[in-house]
């Protein structure tokens, strides 16, 4: 009795495992050229600042300053409240609305925000700058690794 | 002015001269202008209608892509703002966004071929789900973007299988229709709608049939318009076309109006001759009463006054008058004949047996001393087996004697008369012939009209009031018979009576008949 519940069990986890396997061989179909090619289209043309935010409903505040970022070579720290991006204010948005007032000034890359730091306000100017070689390439590796395993050794 | 005018338009009331063609085709001609004025009219009207429904199809072409691009656009908006409710759905159950949770929710949007998750806390740990197929990437493909609280998702799409989604809000159609009633233009405004790729063109296009309007949808997909064609049913093709129908039944009315002119100048062709001919009538018959008169006068005169007269001359004063009485009572009588057998009243018409060659022989020895003096010989061939005609004795006398008349009155040089009585199955033909001038063939058919006289060099010079021939036509169809003439222009004429044969029974019935009502008759 317990072994054949144990068997039906192994065997809806198997056909499960076997079912997401199937999708993940059948998941890209496209040449691993031709993925590379449009992540880097995806990843070229993006400046970005590299804080982690969270929401406080109301206002935003940084969470994390990611190394090596844009963000991290000005004086922006972990706990800043945000108030305003480019002259408009921030103190009742969401990240949402923060990350399209970002996309905004990615044309021009140029950034000024106004925070509050224990209290005090303060102005801090900087430049959105494109993703790193590195990150792009780290991306697309684990992609060709995540969906291209079976194609990868055949594909240039 | 106008009276002078109107003096023009109308000579037959001037003073009785023969009326022209202008006076019956001037109001004719006015009317066709009135009936141009209106087809004219109508053609206008017809062309403002058809303008109007073209305005009318242009508006509703416009007003159906216009609404269905915003219904389009409207879906659109839904179908990709649900992706990102979705997305955030999935990311309020998941902390941290996995590959798994990208490839499902790329697999429940079908139009989405390449997803990228970008996380705020680490970019270089995004994720990536491709769909792409093979070779694809010449593919027109959008990319879009949207913000989550934890990170960004960019994605691309084909715009194709995205409207593809959509495909219901292009198929539903406004369609204005209205029933055609008996009253009503059928109006049926209905538009095809559909949807077009790479289109530049934007607003109303004419179509050989109809129209056609381009709505650009909004953005994202501003590449795509929707297109609005609409054919409206007022201007057809052919008959149908009101423009055509209206042409063309002015042309038929103009049509009738010239079959209407040229029958009213037939018509008044007509009546102009038959003025003519009264004229001619008065013309004739005075000449020929005057000549007479002054005849006898002048002997009469001459005989009062002339004592000293000899015997011979006094004599032929005297034959001279009693010709001119004879031939004067003569026309008298021609003239009562023909009004009485014009107006059909039932002339005493006595039908007795008469045997053809007694009434022949008998007629011409009785005129014989006259034919004689005009210088002209008879010469007989007569079939004297007939057996006796029901026949009115006078009347066939005066009609061969018409015949004779006018032999002698148009002949020239050859002075020679021939008489044929024939005998045919079933006819008696009494024939005429001579040697004189003959008569034009287009006046052939019109001899035999009343107070009618061919026209030679010298009509004036020979005597008559142009009755002769119509006495004898109508004494030849009192008997059922009928009048031939042949003539060559000339060389002679020869003029043929034509009776039908009374059989032996019916003659006798016929005489019976006779006998009892002549006293009615007579």
């Amino acid at each position: 009795m317990k072994i054949r519940l144990f068997t039906s069990l192994m065997l809806v986890l198997g056909s499960l495992a076997a079912a997401s396997l199937r999708a993940d061989e059948s998941s890209c179909h496209a040449a691993a050229g031709e993925c590379e090619h449009q992540i880097r289209q995806m990843l070229a043309g993006r400046r970005y600042l590299g804080l982690q935010i969270v929401e406080l409903k109301p206002g935003l505040v940084i969470k994390t300053v990611l190394p090596n970022s844009p963000a991290s070579r000005v004086d922006l720290r972990e706990g800043d409240r945000l108030y305003s991006v480019n002259g408009k204010s921030v103190r009742d948005a969401n990240a949402t609305q923060f990350k399209q007032l970002l996309a905004q000034a990615a044309a021009s890359g140029r950034l000024w925000l106004i925070i509050q730091r224990r209290g005090s306000l303060k102005k801090v100017d900087l430049r959105l700058e494109p993703y790193p070689e590195d990150y792009i390439e780290k991306v697309i590796s684990s992609h060709l690794a995540q969906s291209h395993t079976a194609t990868a050794g055949a594909q240039p | 002015m106008v009276r002078r005018l109107l003096a023009k338009l109308n000579p037959i009331s001037r003073d009785g001269e023969r009326p022209d063609h202008v006076s019956i085709l001037l109001p004719l001609l006015i009317i066709s202008a009135a009936l141009g004025v209106l087809a004219w009219r109508s053609y206008v009207l017809s062309v403002r209608m058809e303008r109007g429904a073209n305005t009318l199809a242009v508006q509703y072409a416009s007003y159906a892509a216009e609404v269905t691009a915003r219904r389009v656009d409207r879906a659109v908006q839904s179908v990709l703002s649900k992706a990102v409710e979705d997305w955030q759905q999935s990311e309020r159950y998941a902390e941290s966004p996995t590959f798994t949770s990208l490839r499902e929710w790329v697999g429940s949007n079908g139009w989405i071929v390449f997803a990228i998750y970008l996380p705020d806390h680490d970019p270089a740990s995004s994720v990536v789900v491709s769909e792409l197929g093979t070779s694809e990437a010449s593919k027109a493909y959008l990319t879009r973007e949207f913000f989550t609280s934890t990170g960004t998702v960019r994605y691309k799409y084909d715009p194709s299988r995205l409207l593809a989604e959509v495909q219901p809000a292009i198929r539903q159609q406004p369609v204005i229709r209205t029933a055609p009633t008996r009253d009503t233009l059928a109006v049926e405004q209905r538009a095809d709608v559909t949807l077009v790729q790479g289109q530049k063109r934007q607003g109303l296009a004419r179509l050989a049939d109809g129209f056609s309007f381009y709505s650009p949808l909004g953005a994202p997909l501003s590449s795509y318009a929707v297109r609005a064609v609409v054919r409206p049913s007022y201007g057809g093709t052919g008959w149908a076309n009101q423009r055509v129908a209206s042409l063309g039944v002015s042309l038929v009315a103009l049509i009738l109006m010239a079959i209407g002119a040229y029958l009213a100048v037939r018509g008044l062709g007509k009546e102009a001759e038959a003025m003519k001919l009264r004229g001619a009538l008065i013309a004739n018959v005075s000449h020929e009463l005057r000549t007479p008169l002054a005849m006898i006068r002048l002997g009469a005169e001459t005989l009062k006054r002339g004592s000293k007269l000899k015997e011979k001359e006094r004599l032929d004063i005297e034959d001279q008058i009693l010709r001119e009485v004879l031939h004067l009572s003569h026309l008298v009588e021609n003239v009562l004949d023909v009004a009485r057998l014009q107006n059909r009243s039932v002339k005493a018409l006595a039908f007795v047996p008469v045997t053809p060659y007694e009434l022949v022989t008998s007629l011409v020895s009785t005129y014989d001393s006259w034919i004689r003096s005009k210088g002209f010989a008879v010469s007989m061939q007569i079939d004297d087996t007939i057996e006796p005609q029901m026949w009115d004795r006078d009347a066939v006398s005066r009609a061969l004697l018409n015949l004779i008349d006018n032999a002698i009155k148009y002949s020239a040089d050859e002075k020679a008369i021939s008489v044929f009585v024939k005998s045919l199955a079933d006819e008696v033909v009494i024939e005429v012939r001579d040697r004189g001038i003959g008569i034009e063939a287009r006046e052939l058919s019109r001899i035999f009209d009343p107070y009618y006289r061919a026209q030679f060099s010298d009509t004036q010079t020979r005597r008559g009031a142009g009755l002769g021939l119509t006495l004898v036509q109508q004494i030849v169809k009192s008997h059922e018979g009928s009048v031939e003439v042949e003539s060559i222009p000339g060389s002679g004429s020869t003029f043929r009576m034509r009776f039908p044969r009374t059989s032996p029974e019916e003659r006798r019935a016929l005489s019976g008949l006779m006998t009892h009502s002549k006293p009615v008759t007579s």
